[in-house]
């Protein structure tokens, strides 16, 4: 069976480091809806896969993550920062979808209007559904072909977690060739998946 | 390259190193405001995202594998001296976890109108950390059994043998208690374990 994009998401487990949304993070606690909007670009993939266990359709799923975030969005004041921000999005999911699952009269706002529920947030497109074999498939083969000086700036960030002061002290690098690399590396991949998203619709 | 090019450039290299939370503050302004009303600052933003997941699956991948080919000790102590990584916070998650197992332990023992044991006063918890508490085992990959007995904490017999965690091993442990924490979200009704123990471990300094 296919993985899901979702799937890969939740697999990959290490994206919700407190540290990478910090700036993200206070900005959304300032006000800024762009800043909530990129947070929650970022989660809504594994939220969604978390609240597959709880409800069965991909479109109530949809229908939960989308209700959650909003929910988060307008409960963010109450967000003290004790918990790592996707542990706290992972709590109001599962609440909305336990409530979407014994209470579906209470199912939320579909009908309420979008100014009065909350601004509105970009959905993910076609491609958080897209078979995730295949998508790794191409990112390997990119990743691969890479100079190998870019490949080793991008593995040792995502394999390995290290900072960019960390991988420019491994590379004896300075830290703005670190991030160029990067960089460049991540350019390579989505030149890469570009040609398979827009197969996908995109 | 035009200026206008140069510029789109800079903006997608300081989206680039937003994902990694290396963006400055000028940056994350810039990143942000540019996204307002264009679609394609999200889409790249979401695209990055899914590169990155890809390769952090794979990583942990890598790391279970890893982890499951290396042949497992059982872990009673921990060498009061042997030399922690920085940032790990491996004191902080032992303090949390005998203070989760201690409440547990009193949970079960002490029933309503039971007496407190004398003996309970030995699982006081303490800054050491002692993993050879009598109650439940353990494991790190998050699976719960009944029944009781020594406290086991499998990890592979290099790290038990150094004492150190590499990056990758310690971000594996953090995507492990990560999902613990997650199912126990989801089956909070039934979990005596508090998860925000477990995430207060991925926090700590």
């Amino acid at each position: 069976m296919a993985q899901t994009a979702s799937s890969l998401y939740a697999a990959s487990g290490a994206l919700a480091g407190q540290g990478e949304d910090q700036a993200l993070l206070a900005r959304a606690l300032a006000g800024d809806l762009q800043a909530f909007d990129l947070l929650a670009l970022k989660y809504r993939p594994r939220l969604k896969q978390l609240v597959l266990r709880t409800v069965r359709s991909e479109d109530d799923a949809d229908d939960v993550v989308q209700d959650a975030l909003l929910r988060a969005y307008r409960a963010l004041g109450s967000f003290r920062g004790d918990a790592q921000f996707y542990t706290w999005l992972c709590r109001i999911a599962i609440n909305v979808a336990k409530t979407h699952v014994t209470h579906p009269s209470r199912r939320v706002m579909s009908d309420e209007p979008v100014e009065e529920a909350a601004p509105q947030l970009t959905q993910l497109g076609p491609e958080h559904d897209l078979a995730s074999e295949q998508l790794q498939r191409v990112i390997f083969q990119a990743l691969d072909a890479l100079p190998e000086a870019l490949r080793t700036a991008l593995t040792l960030r995502e394999f390995e977690g290290h900072s960019y002061e960390e991988i420019s002290q491994l590379m004896d690098t300075p830290v703005g060739t670190v991030r160029s690399r990067i960089f460049r590396a991540r350019e390579a991949l989505d030149a890469a998946i570009a040609p398979l998203l827009e197969e996908s619709g995109l | 390259m035009t200026d206008d090019q140069k510029r789109e450039a800079r903006l997608r290299q300081a989206l680039s190193a937003l994902v990694d939370g290396e963006a400055h503050e000028l940056e994350v302004s810039q990143v942000l405001a540019k996204a307002k009303g264009h679609d394609e600052v999200k889409a790249r933003w979401a695209r990055y995202q899914l590169v990155s997941a890809a390769l952090q699956a794979r990583g942990a991948a890598q790391g279970s594998a890893a982890i499951d080919e290396s042949p497992a000790t059982e872990v009673t102590t921990l060498p009061a001296s042997a030399p922690l990584p920085r940032g790990f916070g491996w004191g902080s998650f032992a303090l949390a976890a005998s203070l989760t197992l201690a409440l547990m332990v009193v949970l079960r023992t002490v029933g309503p109108g039971s007496e407190p044991e004398p003996r309970l006063a030995a699982l006081t918890p303490t800054a050491a950390p002692s993993l050879a508490v009598p109650l439940q085992p353990v494991a790190l990959g998050g699976e719960r059994s009944s029944g009781s007995a020594a406290v086991q904490i499998t990890m592979p017999r290099a790290w038990a043998s150094s004492g150190e965690l590499g990056p990758g091993a310690a971000r594996h442990l953090q995507t492990l208690m990560r999902r613990h924490a997650e199912l126990n979200l989801l089956d909070s009704a039934g979990s005596l374990v508090p998860a925000v123990r477990l995430v207060a471990y991925s926090e700590a300094p």
